[in-house]
């Protein structure tokens, strides 16, 4: 008798999770962690253009992209998660993307500083850019400030930041996609944005570039939450493994001259993105990094699509490596992929997590679900 | 029956049971207690109520400011409420001893006899009836009767009356009169904030300072949920079960469900909501 394998839909039927399911579960979580109460909706109602509570600093771009975003008052998710190849990973995204959003709220994101985001922005000639950047530091800072707060964020991270880096498409050579940070004169902390220099005709495009960035600072990312656990006892406990952690960037980041990259290739970063990564940086520390990586990135030629985030961003994010051969980060993704996530997709086998996981049904035709990264960030 | 009600404190240790104060209640207690006033200790279940009179017990009974106190035997007689508790219970009854009847004294008696504290906890549980003989006790008359001797019997100077409530669950036809509760000093006692708490929390469980503070941070974000069908959040207790029971080799995220998550909500998804904070915070 043949044996009936079972389809790819069917085993996403069976461990995606739906928002609907989970909708309730995220709210009160939200509630607990932010002390007031708050709205799960899916991110369908931003795109069907309500955007009632609007404020936040990117959510038409939210809205566009499908990534989680929040105004502070409503979380807008997903409609479905079958980004692993079981319920409870998948919830597990879930509330990784509500917390990375309570993570704005909390570290900063979006308290009203000297300038207002719109007008930040509009100081640039190239405001999508200043975006673009501005996502991928202060997303990085946000998760390095989440793990080094709540302790049981790292393990999740770490899971999240592997799979992206696993996912990663081959890079068509590194060389092509380092924005060449030494050659540029640094910007003073608060020197205003300069124009862009001419365009380079060779060298790496843009996108390739913000994605060598966001692949290095996911790197770096990775070395901070990485850190064994210490041994539980009495008193054992007083140094912050993340901490630790913390000082030995900060370690390459004074040894390094040129910046914590120079220590070591794997946190080929430029300084300005590294110094967010540690204790104390502010949202004012990333608009600053953005103001000086800017004049980096305008001078780049534009490429042909966008390019890997992170964890918690990223939409083109659409295959994962045939091979299951790890692939390098901080590669641009091919041009030939589509933006939308494809349905042939090589899904990770996991173990079920037993009666505790969600109820997950299947769902058709879901506008914003997230097979491979398609994450958030401000 | 009686004996059964009272739960008589052993004579306490050397040393004093650990209380760590969040407020200035050791100073006000000690105040009302040197002018004999008597005490309402107001708060929700866990926040270390018990433990506070405990601890003041044995000052002002076995430290430094005992004097003839010290003396006394049974320093804090304890009286745990519940709606079948009559007058009787706490003042005393005759029982048969062979042909004999003997006059057993109640818990109440036996501390105004005495002069020890006595704790009724929460008394909005007891019979009615209980509250003639707590008027008569902490008013200027400081009298105890005990009417099927026909007696009165006047307090000894250092008998102290103190009351605990949760004002929490109590259901309007069960809150203290005020003819009752204008006669306390009322001490208000709240979970501690998160710092005291976790000082509290590897104290009692001896554990590590950091996980102290997961747990206290975690019982901090738990009382941000009070209206989603649990009144009180979770208590310092539970969170302190909960670290004891990580010491004793239980996962951290399993110690959570069973000392936290079921023991606060029957609510699936606040258990599971709760459970997810717990997965944030702790490692
Ligand atoms: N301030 C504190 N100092 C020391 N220990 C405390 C303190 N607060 C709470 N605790 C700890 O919490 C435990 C529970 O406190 P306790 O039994 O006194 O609560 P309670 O307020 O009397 O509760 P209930 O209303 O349920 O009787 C104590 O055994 C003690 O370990
Ligand atoms: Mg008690």
């Amino acid at each position: 008798m043949a044996r009936v394998e079972p389809s790819r839909n069917d085993v996403a039927a069976l461990t995606a999770v739906a928002l609907d399911d989970v909708a309730r579960v995220l709210e009160i979580y939200v509630e607990a962690m932010l002390a007031r109460p708050a709205e799960v909706r899916p991110l369908g109602d931003l795109a069907s253009g309500d955007r009632s509570r609007a404020g936040h600093v990117d959510l038409e771009g939210a809205a566009a992209a499908g990534r989680p975003t929040t105004d502070g008052a409503a979380f807008y998710l997903p409609e479905q998660i079958e980004r692993f190849g079981n319920p409870c990973g998948n919830f597990m995204v879930y509330r990784m993307a509500v917390l990375h959003q309570l993570g704005g709220v909390l570290f900063g994101t979006y308290r009203r500083g000297p300038v207002r985001f719109a007008d930040f922005f509009a100081g640039f000639d190239q405001p999508g850019l200043a975006r673009a950047l501005f996502a991928r530091l202060e997303g990085a800072r946000i998760d390095a400030a989440l793990a080094r707060t709540f302790r049981g964020v790292r393990r999740d991270l770490l899971r999240l930041i592997d799979d992206a880096l696993e996912s990663t498409p081959p890079p068509a050579s590194d060389r092509d996609c380092r924005p060449g940070f030494e050659l540029q004169p640094h910007a003073g902390p608060e020197s205003p944005p300069a124009p862009a220099p001419r365009r380079r005709s060779r060298g790496p495009s843009r996108e390739a570039a913000l994605s060598h960035l966001a692949g290095r600072l996911l790197m770096a990312q990775r070395r901070l939450v990485a850190v064994p656990a210490l041994p539980r006892g009495r008193g054992s406990g007083d140094v912050d493994p993340a901490f630790d952690s913390t000082v030995r960037l900060k370690a390459c980041d004074e040894g390094g001259g040129r910046g914590a990259g120079a220590a070591d290739p794997a946190l080929d970063l430029p300084d300005e993105a590294a110094r967010l990564l540690l204790r104390g940086a502010t949202v004012e520390d990333t608009r600053r990094a953005v103001r000086s990586l800017y004049r980096v990135f305008a001078s780049l030629r534009p490429g042909a699509g966008p390019g890997r985030v992170g964890p918690f961003g990223g939409r083109s994010w659409c295959r994962r490596s045939r091979t299951g051969v790890r692939r390098r980060p901080g590669s641009a993704v091919s041009s030939t992929c589509p933006r939308r996530p494809i349905t042939a997709i090589r899904r990770r086998s996991g173990s079920s997590c037993g009666a505790s996981g969600p109820n997950s049904r299947p769902r058709s035709n879901c506008g914003t679900t997230w097979r491979r990264a398609r994450w958030l960030r401000a | 029956m009686t004996q059964a009600l009272q739960a008589a404190t052993p004579r306490p240790a050397p040393e004093a049971p650990y209380y760590l104060a969040v407020g200035n209640e050791v100073e006000l207690f000690l105040a009302a207690h040197r002018a004999r006033m008597p005490v309402l200790l107001k708060g929700p279940t866990g926040c270390g109520k018990t433990r506070f009179l405990e601890h003041m017990t044995h000052r002002l009974y076995r430290g430094a400011e005992a004097g003839t106190r010290a003396g006394i035997d049974s320093p804090l007689v304890t009286v745990a409420c519940h709606e079948d508790l009559t007058a009787t219970d706490l003042v005393g009854r005759y029982l048969l001893e062979g042909d004999d009847t003997v006059w057993m004294d109640g818990p109440l008696t036996r501390a105004v006899r005495d002069g020890s504290i006595c704790y009724l906890d929460e008394i909005v549980e007891a019979r009615k009836d209980t509250t003639v003989l707590i008027h008569a006790l902490t008013d200027h008359r400081r009298i105890l009767p005990i009417e099927k001797r026909g007696e009165i019997l006047p307090a000894h100077p250092d008998f102290l009356l103190v009351l605990s409530y949760n004002p929490g669950y109590q259901s309007v036809a069960k809150d203290l009169k005020p003819s009752t509760r204008q006669r306390f000093v009322a001490l208000e006692f709240d979970y501690p904030p998160p710092e005291v708490e976790a000082e509290i929390i590897a104290h009692e469980a001896d554990i590590d300072v950091p996980l102290a503070r997961d747990l206290a941070e975690l019982g901090k974000r738990i009382r941000n949920l009070h209206h989603r069908g649990f009144d009180e959040g979770v208590s310092t207790r539970l969170l302190i079960y909960t670290a004891q029971l990580i010491v004793g080799g239980i996962g951290v995220r399993e110690a959570c469900v069973a000392a936290i998550c079921r023991a606060i909500t029957d609510d699936d998804e606040v258990q599971r909501a709760v459970t997810e904070v717990a997965t944030t915070l702790l490692p």
